[in-house]
């Protein structure tokens, strides 16, 4: 699923220079050497240093799927908004079940569609920028559906949690899962 | 080893996250709610109360110069929070806590996030660790592989992508609204057990069976053969196209019994979604099975469009099958309910019935509190149609299945080689 970035060795001789020198973390696993002097350099999407420690991209990887694995609760979100007006019960202005439930098929087609236009992108920038603009989509995709509830639109409620959560979701979903299994590559994955 | 246990960690961090979140949200929007205004008893108040031609219900109470748009709120619905009671709300006040929640949850999460992807790292280029070859990324057989244009115009693809889809429609209908249906089934005969914190512990259980059957099932079917594995998830078919049939057993039964088929629905229902992820980590070990492993990535990336085809009918299809019953249903209430005690309680004739229920003020649930005793509620049979869809599905899914037989790579790549030599 996943292809191995291939450098020039020139270029990751400066990158690892660059990089050394901003991030030094404890060599708790022996020095590393780079395998692959092929052509081609996506030097981008290494950050860490070869004596990273690759037990310490886990955490902070979890803690990026868990932040959107809220996306699938939308169930969740059904009852207060379609009593957004009513509160207690569903007044005749409120959105319907039917018009609400969608949503998630919505997310889950972007989450798609994002996948396949996406996948290089986030292979290319690497975990962290990819993590930071998943991250920042995210909370506009939730506060885009909180503006659609409060202005009662139903049209940014579909592109807030729909469209962006879908976005949202392919990118946190796979930057912490690519970035993990490139430090653990003697496996195949366990899949979507 | 490490490997296993370090990808597994990640990849259930995701469903850690939809397990925590229900609690979350429903916290969160208690939170933020604010009761509306009440303004008494639907007895009390009912003269002032006039249902208009949309079916919305408007309140004038004497000497008041202008008119309230107001909803009558039932035993039930009142029920959900605490210290309200049924009775006349006024419309526009009160707060239903929805936008604020998502407004704090996307803060929330996106500094989660945010912050957390500030400390992961990709591996320099051309880095692997300390004693492994470049071999070792591919099991055996990886030298060998079907590409991905191949692979799809082979008979078995869209055997596969038919088990995928038949596999994953129940799962995702279920997820997109397991809160509203355990509610809708369950809340009428079980009030005292089925409460919204209840329904909030469903949802967070879906998402943990979603996850953990994406790790055990992907374990076990390194034993049991991927194959064997999802022919496994056929024992599905009788759970969910039994569930009606126990649901009506429930509904007949006293609430301490009625506990029993609650329990099984519940255990029943998380193992069908445990299948459910079990289908997607099983998926790319059984397609690097059918088509080799060299192209297995982009085969996977093309089979998960049965996934997103699932993610579009799975829900929709539960929307459209329940509002076809929810119609169904009501017209069977409509022709056991005394039109003089409907016209008293919504004010308009049964004939303005399309106007009320589109403005709700007509629901099963308020047309319940007009029908004679011995007429039963007929929300918990609104997915019944569902199931059977969804078990008839899972049925083409498992019969795909037997038909996969691994095509004859080799065979077939030595068919690409001279067609590409004679062109």
């Amino acid at each position: 699923m996943l292809s191995y970035v291939r450098p020039g060795l020139r270029a990751f001789r400066r990158d690892w220079s660059r990089l050394s020198q901003t991030v030094s973390f404890s060599t708790d696993e022996s020095e590393r050497e780079p395998l692959n002097k092929s052509a081609d350099s996506l030097a981008a999407a290494s950050n860490a240093s070869m004596s990273y420690n690759r037990w310490l991209t886990v955490p902070p990887s979890m803690l990026v799927e868990m932040s959107i694995g809220s996306i699938y609760c939308w169930t969740m979100w059904n009852l207060p908004i379609t009593q957004s007006i009513g509160v207690i019960t569903a007044a005749p202005s409120d959105f319907s079940v039917s018009e609400i439930i969608p949503v998630f098929s919505l997310a889950a087609g972007s989450l798609g569609i994002a996948t396949g236009f996406l996948g290089k992108w986030v292979e290319r920038v690497g975990p962290r920028k990819a993590g930071t603009v998943g991250a920042v989509t995210w909370c506009a995709a939730l506060c885009t559906t909180a503006v659609g509830v409060e202005q009662h639109i139903l049209p940014l409620i579909y592109t807030g949690y729909g469209l962006m959560g879908g976005v949202a979701w392919g990118i946190l979903y796979m930057s912490p899962v690519s970035s993990v299994m490139k430090h653990f590559p003697d496996r195949r994955g366990l899949g979507e | 080893m490490p490997s296993l246990v370090a990808t597994g960690l990640t990849l259930s961090a995701f469903g850690l996250g939809a397990a925590i979140a229900p609690p979350i949200i429903e916290g969160a929007t208690n939170y933020f709610f604010e009761a509306p205004n009440y303004l008494g008893d639907v007895n009390v108040l009912k003269a002032c109360i006039e249902t208009l031609a949309d079916g919305s219900l408007s309140f004038s109470p004497e000497g008041a110069e202008s008119a309230k748009q107001v909803v009558i709120a039932t035993a039930q619905e009142a029920s959900r929070y605490p210290g309200l009671s049924e009775g006349v709300y006024e419309v526009g006040t009160g707060n239903s806590g929805a936008s604020k929640a998502l407004v704090a949850l996307g803060v929330a999460y996106g500094a989660i996030g945010g912050l957390a992807a500030q400390f992961t790292r990709a591996p320099p280029p051309g880095w692997v660790p300390e004693g492994f070859t470049a071999d070792q990324t591919s099991t055996a057989g990886s030298q060998i592989g079907l590409p991905e244009p191949a692979a799809i115009r082979t008979a078995q693809f869209p055997l596969l992508w038919m088990t995928i889809f038949g596999n994953a429609t129940g799962g995702l209908a279920l997820i997109s609204a397991s809160k509203l249906m355990i509610t809708d089934i369950w809340a009428g005969a079980l009030p005292l057990v089925v409460t919204s914190t209840f329904a909030t512990g469903y949802v967070a259980a879906v998402g943990s069976a979603n996850a953990a059957g994406r790790l055990s099932w992907a374990i076990l079917s390194d034993k049991l053969g991927r194959k064997n594995t999802y022919s496994l998830f056929g024992t599905a078919i009788p759970i969910i196209g039994g569930a009606p049939m126990l649901i009506t057993a429930g509904m007949g039964m006293d609430p301490a019994s009625a506990v029993y088929p609650l329990g099984v629905f519940y255990g029943g229902s998380l193992l069908a979604i445990s299948y459910y992820g079990g289908l997607f980590s099983v998926l790319p070990a059984y397609i690097a099975d059918l088509y080799g492993q060299k192209h297995a990535g982009a085969i996977h990336g093309t089979a998960l469009t049965a996934w997103s085809g699932s993610a579009v009918c799975g829900p929709l299809g539960l929307v459209y099958l329940r509002d076809q019953s929810t119609q169904t249903a009501i017209s069977s209430l409509l022709e056991q309910a005394d039109p003089n005690v409907f016209h008293d309680k919504f004010g308009a004739p049964i004939e303005n019935i399309d106007a009320l229920i589109k403005s709700k003020t007509v629901t099963i649930g308020k047309l319940m509190e007009i029908m004679p005793t011995g007429v039963e509620d007929p929300t918990p049979y609104l997915y019944d149609s569902t199931c059977y869809v969804a078990a008839g599905l899972l049925g083409v899914a498992i019969v795909s299945n037997a038909a996969l037989k691994p095509p004859d790579v080799p065979k077939l790549l030595a068919e690409i080689e001279k067609d590409e030599r004679t062109e």
